[in-house]
């Protein structure tokens, strides 16, 4: 059988069947797997002296395409023929639905690689595209290729968003108890450190156009600042120092918004905008809708902090997740989908924090997750995959998890990873 | 850094004098040095003198460190064991400084997800008002500190909560709130390690650091 089905299988198995919670919550785990359409990507072509680049582009290639998790990857044997004509029939009888190919051109300093995707089934060249890559060494190299990737998965399903040339910004803690900030692509490779020196780090978030990072650090005296970093420049700067200032975020339309120390607790408060919020405790953490009218956020007016959904031109703020009187629910950290359907964040839920998704009326409640703890969920630019933080006896490391199939993966062996923030698809050079 | 406890000194000799003269009750186990031994003889002072002062030697690294209860205690043993000397004559000054700090820098606990006052803490707090309008230069960084359970994000505001309870607690005692600065470090810098309730008990607390004045 296919791996997919394997690991439906193995996730079914885990699921707790008996019921935890009260409300509309829907019991245990919820995928909806539906079909997956079987891709090949043929051995990659090459003029000589460029076999290197072919070999690795295709690793890249299927391991995106495989990652993205709408096709189920069919891997070829060595010994068919890389030139000549697609044999489409070949690749019926493997069962595929879809067919990759590549090749690689040009010289070592600016080499090309040309990807055409075919539809198997009616035997035909379905879209084909150029590209050009960096030379091996240059750091943009991979980014590149996985560009092509998501260019495959779009004209595969009429324009969808890959998220292969993406990155996934996080804050590691080390062993002397600071902490930094580090980015890593989304497939596992390229970890990068971003902050330097001692201190602590939190909440990193990309600005919508991938070229900023947002965070907050916190000095030995316990001071906080609100720090912005360009990624394209390595330029840094501090937008404002305060006692309290956290969980940053941006606007689809470019604003920073974020929690701070204001009277008598902490606050919402938007570039442009002022004070969001009015609590009777704290709120933080928002998180926008992606036309910019609502936002979500955690506040603990009850002592219990719970998401909530407000408008942003003001009123009542509309809890969305479940409050249980006299019980441990705590729901934090809630980050709204760039589809604008689904809100994530995490629960507690039996022992340990759970990850969730809602629609922003409160409705569709499903758990994600059932073992040991997971926290700060991040949406992935496809709004189908999520980033979180998930705890064992060890510590905490990233998982990547596809809420369509329920697959998952580890994305950082580090075991002191948290906060992460996946980016926007990423500009060329940054 | 010292000063002269002159009230402090004069109140304490008659209870030194009422001590020293009392009846040869039995010794209280004293950890070190030499526990068995009694206090040792008059005429050897030259000896008295080593171990009084090796006493106080401790005293003043449970100062420096920051044990002010252990460093109160030790000099209290030399005042009762060993008076007349050099380190004896010294001890009420520093022990009143010891109390002093120890006022100060009292942590106080709370309970799980709450940043409210207990008795317990409220207590503290009173001592420690006391000291602070005794030493009208100190002034105190309040920190809030949080366990390990709950969010990152969420245990800083936490943490902020638990300094500013605090804080609120001292003003409300007369206190003048620019003596005192809040700051939160959340979850980030707990003193016990491990994922038990008696580690998240101490865990959930506010330290207070001095940050001006002379004691």
């Amino acid at each position: 059988m296919t791996r997919l089905a394997i690991v439906m299988f193995i996730v079914g198995s885990v699921v707790p069947l008996a019921a935890q919670e009260e409300g509309d919550v829907r019991l245990g785990i919820t995928y909806q797997p539906g079909y997956v359409p079987a891709l090949v990507v043929a051995p990659v072509a090459s003029r000589p002296g460029l076999e290197a680049i072919a070999d690795l582009a295709e690793d890249i290639l299927r391991r995106d395409l495989d990652f993205s998790d709408r096709f189920e990857i069919i891997t070829p044997s060595d010994a068919l023929p890389t030139n000549g004509p697609p044999n489409y029939q070949l690749w019926n009888q493997m069962g595929a639905v879809w067919l990759v190919t590549a090749d690689v051109s040009g010289s070592g300093a600016s080499p090309i690689l040309r990807v055409g995707l075919h539809d198997v089934v009616y035997g035909r060249l379905e879209n084909v595209q150029a590209f050009s890559l960096p030379e091996m060494s240059d750091g943009d190299f991979r980014m590149a290729i996985h560009r092509a990737s998501d260019a495959v998965v779009s004209w595969a399903t009429d324009g969808q968003q890959g998220i292969a040339a993406t990155r996934i910004a996080f804050r590691r803690r080390g062993s002397d108890g600071t902490s930094a900030l580090y980015v890593i692509d989304s497939d596992g490779e390229n970890l990068q450190r971003v902050s330097t020196g001692g201190g602590s780090v939190y909440s990193p978030a990309y600005s919508p156009d991938g070229s900023r990072i947002a965070f907050t650090t916190q000095d030995e005296t316990g001071t906080f600042a609100l720090v912005e970093a360009n990624l394209i420049t390595g330029g840094r700067r501090t937008i404002s120092t305060s006692t309290l200032i956290q969980t940053p975020t941006y606007t689809a339309d470019g604003r920073l918004a974020y929690a701070e120390m204001s009277g008598g607790g902490v606050e919402v408060f938007l570039e442009g905008a002022g004070k969001l919020t009015e609590t009777r405790g704290d709120a933080l953490n928002p998180t926008f809708s992606p036309d910019g009218r609502s936002f979500a956020f955690e506040a603990d007016p009850t002592n219990q902090p719970q998401v909530y959904v407000q408008p942003v031109a003001g009123g009542r703020p509309r809890r969305i997740s479940v409050y249980v009187r006299n019980e441990r629910t705590n729901a934090v950290g809630p980050d709204w989908s760039p589809n604008g359907d689904r809100i994530a964040y995490a629960a507690i839920s039996g022992r340990g924090f759970q990850i969730f998704t809602v629609n922003p009326n409160g409705t569709d409640r499903r758990m994600l997750t059932s073992r040991g703890e997971s926290e700060a969920p991040s949406w992935a630019p496809d709004g189908r995959h999520l980033v979180f933080s998930a705890a064992d006896s060890q510590g905490h490391a990233l998982w990547i998890m596809d809420t369509v199939t329920g697959r998952s993966r580890v994305l950082t062996s580090g075991r002191r990873d948290e906060l992460p923030d996946w980016s926007p698809p990423l500009p060329t050079g940054s | 850094m010292r000063r002269s406890h002159k009230f402090a000194a004069v109140l304490l000799v008659p209870l030194l004098a009422v001590a020293c003269s009392g009846n040869p009750e039995p010794e209280p186990v004293q950890p070190e040095p030499a526990p068995q031994a009694p206090p040792p003889p008059p005429d050897d002072s030259a000896e008295r003198e080593a171990a009084a002062s090796r006493i106080c030697d401790r005293a003043s690294a449970a100062m420096e460190s920051g044990d002010y209860a252990t460093a109160r205690q030790l000099l209290e043993q030399v005042l009762r064991d060993y008076p007349g000397t050099a380190c004896a004559e010294a001890a009420p000054g520093e022990i009143d400084r010891a109390r002093a700090l120890e006022a100060l820098t009292a942590r106080i606990h709370f309970e799980f997800n709450l940043a409210s006052i207990s008795d317990e803490a409220a207590a503290i707090l009173q001592r420690k008002a006391e000291a602070l309008r005794i030493h009208t230069d100190v002034q105190l960084t309040i920190e809030g500190h949080c366990d390990e359970r709950g969010s990152l994000e969420y245990n800083q505001a936490l943490g902020m909560r638990r300094a500013r309870a605090a804080l609120q607690y001292l003003t409300s005692l007369g206190l003048d709130a620019s003596r005192f600065r809040v700051v939160t470090f959340g979850e980030e810098r707990p003193l016990a390690s491990g994922s038990t309730e008696g580690a998240w008990r101490q865990n959930r607390r506010s330290e207070f650091v001095i940050t001006a004045g002379d004691i």
